[in-house]
């Protein structure tokens, strides 16, 4: 029996033999190999599979498959909870012991020294006259950028709070 | 999905691993595949969709036991990519014989390998070269051409043995 007609492509009879199982191994894997790209041999050989040809797996497929869907599913999202909560950890860790001001301080002081060295400012003389425009007074400026990220670090932590006990009282008053 | 179609895709499955467990297993494959990409199905052909889904997880399955059981020393050689081409036992097998002896063993072969070997045995396209001529994926040209290979050695070697035999008496 051909499996192949010249063109390529699988023969009615080489069709009807995979469909009643009386192929070789070797017949199966050039089928399955031409029926993994050839639209027309795939729509003939789908054609076939109808009534009492198809058969049903001894066991349903619906749960194990859901299962499994589940399980990926579980996965994605207990993957992304799990990274969340050692990142959360770590920063309560850090906050809690002290090192985390530590490695602010140590990181502002080691940024301070690539700040460039300030540029003198122009000689009176060299300056246009001046208009009538007054700069308003600008707040007094942090020297020092871990002073900076202390403040801005300490008044995150003051936000926070106040808003936990907020919602605390809310929650208490809802009760 | 999965209760509209397990009887197909299992079918398609079984009729081409013919192992019940086996066809199970690339059925429950079949379907978490169909599920990642469900986006792709395109709307009223949903059976050969999955048909062809099973038919690659099938062709998968199917590839690698045929490697296993066929793979010989030596082979390692022909599946790295980009080794020379004129090593492995199955090129000295067919260095061995005449141009024209090699032509008639070509021309004599079944499809799906008389025409990827022609084209490249003979006529010397690329694989890539070949896949395109003959509408095939390129791996699949790769595997037919691995396989017609040993075919060919094989035959070859087996005419050796009966005219050392003939000799010999």
């Amino acid at each position: 029996m051909e499996l192949f007609r010249d063109d390529g492509c699988l023969t009615d009879e080489g069709l009807q033999a995979l469909v009643e199982g009386t192929l070789d191994e070797l017949g199966r894997l050039e089928a399955a190999e031409h029926l993994s790209y050839c639209d027309r041999c795939l729509d003939r050989y789908t054609a076939l599979l109808t009534g009492d040809v198809v058969e049903q797996p001894p066991r349903d497929l619906s749960r194990p498959v859901g299962r499994s869907i589940l399980i990926r599913l579980m996965q994605n999202v207990y993957g992304r909870m799990a990274v969340a909560g050692v990142a959360a950890v770590l920063a309560l860790t850090l906050w809690r012991g002290g090192s985390l001001g530590l490695i602010l301080a140590r990181n502002a002081s080691s940024l301070e020294a690539y700040v460039p060295e300030q540029i003198e400012p122009p000689a009176a003389s060299e300056l246009p006259p001046k208009s009538n425009y007054t700069e308003p007074p600008r707040p007094e400026e942090k020297t020092s950028v871990a002073e900076k990220a202390q403040e801005a670090v300490s008044g995150l932590w003051e936000a926070l709070t106040s808003r936990d006990g907020q919602s605390d009282t809310s929650n208490r008053w809802e009760r | 999905m999965v209760r509209t179609y397990q009887g197909l895709v299992y079918t398609v499955c079984y009729q081409l691993v013919q192992d019940n467990d086996t066809a199970q297993d690339l059925a429950q494959d079949t379907f978490l595949a169909a599920w990642r990409a469900i986006d792709r199905c395109p709307a009223g052909y949903e059976k050969q969709w999955l048909a062809r889904i099973a038919v690659n997880k099938a062709k998968d399955h199917l590839r690698s036991g045929w490697v296993r059981k066929m793979s010989t020393p030596g082979d390692e050689v022909m599946a790295l990519a980009g080794a020379p081409p004129d090593e492995g036992p199955e090129a000295k097998a067919l260095a061995g014989i005449g141009m024209d002896e090699l032509e008639k063993k070509i021309l004599n072969l079944r499809e799906p390998y008389r025409t990827p070997c022609r084209l490249c045995l003979l006529e010397g396209y690329t694989p890539a070269e070949a896949a395109r001529i003959c509408r095939r994926p390129e791996k699949t040209l790769n595997a037919q051409l691995w396989r017609a290979k040993k075919m060919l050695r094989q035959e070859i070697e087996q005419e050796r043995r009966s005219e050392d035999g003939t000799l010999s008496r």
